[in-house]
């Protein structure tokens, strides 16, 4: 330092030598190279313009200043604060001069400037250096010195370095700035990054649980499913034991309806469920009697609720609206897994539904209210949880598949309400379902019940025992289900054929005389809904039901819109299998009338006896023909023969003929003639009885 | 008594007759009848049958170019295929090529009436579509 300043003294003094100037230019640039390294070392917490002390310090040496100091803009209020200054005593001058500046103009002038600007001190006293602390972007604070001698004497290059030293401090400033913003905002990421990365792992692990909850679920349900197979196997092995005496057959039966009831139970569920969590679950929303569904949920909770000698009632809290928009058969599936539920866990006492309408919120009101054993605060809150519900405890103890609540809360939420419990362990519950009605104005509103006379509800449940009569056409390719359809149906006077895919229906239900077809809708060649558009496109008339895994809406539609007239789910449920056969097929007591008018109007037409009359005469000689060319082996006689046979005979009144006719001509065309000598005899021998019956027909002309 | 008129194309004797009784039976009065292809398009000529019965196996030509050739004179006749054969290649044959109906002999009332039903329908829906 000393040095230094010997050198400004006698640069001062213009009696330097060459040496030491070149030493002092060295000095200064290497203070204007240093600024340089400073951003990159200056700790990014330190005040940027910190590095103005370290620079005024180097500066004052070199220039030999008498004072000198810093000011800076304040970011608050844009105003020049002085920042940094030496000596600490001569504060108050030094801020004196720079408002004096101020006041003179000068300081102003000096900010549109990029070098140094030398003024004479307030009293005379001082030249004073003023140069703008800027980059090229930005204004950042004002340089101002004093040296104790005459502007004049101020070499210009002296100026020159003082200008690249301080134009050098203002970019090491912004640079600082900048790497402490950059260095900021890497911090901040880093803290973003390791907060998504807690999120992820959050959500990963939720993920795990979550997919740990299904797989737990699915281990539950395919034990859940397990179950009641190995019993409805069991026990039907059981069943092909000779010696089982009939109470244990029953026992064994019984079990594998419960089972298998129960096992329906369990996959409609899960189905439903499934449903739920893909969101494909189908709501139609339609204009329903309020009073119907609660009609149809007491006629089936009613029935259990006596089984456990509980009572049942719905009390009405009126007005209540006569009809509601809402999906019925999903508000019907809701009130009776509610109240089967309050049925199920309760021992004695009673079970009851109020019905209220919230007018102000278009929302119906039912609380399934029972004296049951009730829930524990932890249990309410699990309750309504899709996969932690099905637990196996509960499912052996009270049956069910315990997704039921689950389901029904989903289903109330697509309905526009939702499912709330209240519930004393050991007391009862009282478990709430809302549903949105839609708009009801008050005239829509009932002050007391209403008469339903709809014949739905009071038609009364068709009874097995019904004998109903008629011939039934079956296509179904699962030969258990002919067999099951078979037996449902060996104490009535109904026939039955079965084929096992939809072309041969079609060629059935065409060539011969049917009732009613039942039908599957997939089988092989060809399924129930393009058998059942062929057989409309032809005009074909009667009756077909389509038997369906898919009880949706959709697929009634499309049943429908294919020509079938109603439909059945599978599994069958057997009163309902009746109650829709009753609805085309005849009883067998009135039957006979029916059917035997229209027969009776054509055979009581003269022209159709004198044609039936006709073909008897002429049916000796075709059988004679028949037996020529059978003799002769003239087998393209013979097709034709059995052909024409086959076409006119059934008009006639004798389809034995024709079936007889029909397989002989079959056996031919199969060029499969081995065993048609049976067939003929038989053809023969109902001709023979035709011929006979003649005989009756003259007596009647 | 019904209005429409029936052609009855069968080379049976007995399936026709029949086919008469019954439609006579049900009102039905104004009805020709041919044995084969060639008779029934000289009928053709002049007379707009409502409805034709058509067998299918017939010995010259079959029903299937008896139909062809029906079409060919009005795209729109309704025309119901006959067979003592109830094979799905015959139906879907039939109605593929047009057929508006398809009876598998014999011939009862009820499949006629059927027929009659759907004659009555398919114009409802025909004039209908026409209209709008």
């Amino acid at each position: 330092m000393n040095k230094i300043e010997q050198i400004n003294i006698d640069h001062d003094s213009h009696t330097h030598n060459s040496d030491d100037m070149r030493q002092w230019f060295v000095d200064a640039l290497e203070i204007g190279a240093s600024l340089a390294d400073i951003q990159t070392t200056a700790k990014q917490e330190l005040d940027p313009y910190s590095i103005l002390s370290e620079i005024r310090s180097r500066l004052q040496p070199l220039f030999n200043f008498k004072m000198l100091g810093f000011l800076i803009v304040d970011e608050q209020d844009q105003d020049f604060k002085l920042y940094d200054y030496s000596p600490a005593s001569d504060e108050s001058y030094i801020q004196k001069e720079i408002n004096y500046q101020i006041e003179q103009g000068t300081f102003a002038w000096t900010l549109t400037q990029t070098r140094a600007v030398v003024a004479r001190a307030h009293d005379h006293r001082y030249s004073v250096i003023l140069h703008a602390l800027a980059t090229r972007s930005r204004i950042r604070g004002m340089f101002i010195g004093f040296l104790d001698r005459p502007a004049a004497d101020i070499k210009d290059s002296l100026l020159r370095v003082l200008s690249m030293i301080l134009f050098n401090a203002a970019n090491a400033i912004e640079n600082h700035e900048l790497y402490k913003y950059v260095n900021e905002q890497n911090r901040d990421l880093e803290v973003i990054v390791a907060q998504r990365t807690a999120e992820l792992v959050d959500a990963r692990s939720e993920a795990e649980g979550a997919n740990k909850a299904k797989s737990q679920f699915l281990a539950n349900m395919s034990h859940e499913i397990r179950t009641p197979l190995t019993s409805i196997i069991g026990f039907s092995e059981t069943l092909r034991e000779d010696d089982l005496t009939q109470h244990n057959r029953k026992i064994a039966v019984d079990t594998i309806i419960r089972t298998g009831q129960h096992l329906l139970e369990i996959i409609n569920d899960i189905l439903d469920l499934s449903k739920i969590e893909s969101q494909k679950i189908q709501i139609e929303i339609v204009s329903t009697s309020l009073f119907e569904i609660l009609n149809r949920t007491q006629s089936v909770v009613e029935m259990q609720a006596r089984n456990k000698g509980l009572s049942f009632n719905v009390e009405y809290q009126y007005p209540l609206p006569d009809k509601i928009s809402t999906d019925p058969t999903r508000l019907v599936q809701i009130l009776l897994n509610l109240c089967s539920n309050a049925v199920k866990f309760t021992k004695e006492g009673h079970v009851k539904v109020i019905v209220d309408y919230m007018a102000e919120l278009n929302e119906m009101r039912f609380s399934v209210i029972d004296t049951g054993i009730g829930l524990e605060q932890e249990q309410q809150g699990r309750l309504f949880q899709s996969f932690t519900q099905a637990d196996s405890s509960t499912t052996r103890k009270y049956g069910g598949t315990g997704l039921g609540l689950y389901i029904s809360k989903q289903l109330a939420n697509e309905l526009g309400g939702t499912i709330t419990v209240e519930s004393n362990p050991g007391k009862g519950s009282r478990f709430t379902a809302t549903v949105a009605t839609g708009p009801i104005q008050t005239n829509q509103l009932l002050y007391e019940y209403p008469d339903i006379a709809d014949t739905e509800l009071s038609a009364p449940e068709l009874k097995t025992t019904v004998t109903l009569t008629g011939h039934i056409l079956l296509a179904e390719d699962d030969p258990d289900i002919q067999q099951l359809i078979a037996f449902y149906l060996r104490k009535t006077d109904i026939s039955i054929t079965a084929v096992n895919n939809g072309r041969a229906a079609v060629e059935h239900a065409l060539a011969d005389d049917y009732d009613l077809i039942l039908t599957d809708l997939q089988m092989p060649e060809m399924g129930g809904l393009e058998a059942t558009e062929w057989l409309r496109k032809t005009g074909y008339s009667k009756p077909i039901i389509a038997l369906t895994a898919n009880t949706r809406n959709e697929d009634r539609d499309r049943c429908l819109a294919a020509g079938c007239v109603d439909f059945l789910a599978k599994p069958i449920d057997r009163s309902h299998f009746f109650s829709v056969l009753a609805r085309y097929l005849e009883k067998s007591e009135s039957s006979s009338d029916t059917t035997d008018n229209n027969i009776n109007s054509l055979e009581q037409d003269p022209a159709y006896c004198a044609l039936v009359n006709q073909f008897i005469r002429q049916l000796p000689e075709i059988l004679d023909q028949v037996s020529e060319a059978h003799q002769q082996n003239n087998w393209d006689k013979l097709r034709s023969l059995s052909h024409k046979l086959k076409g006119s005979s059934g008009g006639f009144g004798f389809p034995e003929l024709g079936r007889s006719a029909g397989q002989i001509e079959a056996r031919i065309l199969n060029k499969d003639t081995s065993d048609i000598l049976p067939l003929l005899k038989e053809l023969k021998s109902q001709g023979a009885n035709i011929t006979g019956a003649k005989v009756d027909l003259s007596a009647v002309e | 008594m019904k209005h429409q008129s029936i052609l009855i194309i069968d080379d049976d004797s007995s399936s026709r007759e029949l086919l008469i009784t019954i439609l006579r039976n049900l009102e039905y009065s104004v009805i020709k009848t041919a044995h084969d292809g060639s008779v029934a398009m000289r009928i053709y000529g002049n007379f707009n049958p409502s409805i034709v019965f058509l067998d299918i196996e017939m010995p010259e030509q079959d029903g299937f170019q008896v139909l062809s050739q029906l079409q060919k004179k009005n795209p729109d006749q309704y025309i119901v295929m006959v067979s003592a054969h109830s094979t799905m290649d015959n139906v879907k044959k039939a109605l593929d090529m047009g057929a508006k109906g398809f009876i598998v002999k014999p011939y009862t009332t009820g499949k006629v009436k059927d027929i009659m039903e759907k004659y009555v329908r398919d114009m409802g829906i025909a004039h209908k579509s026409k209209a709008s």
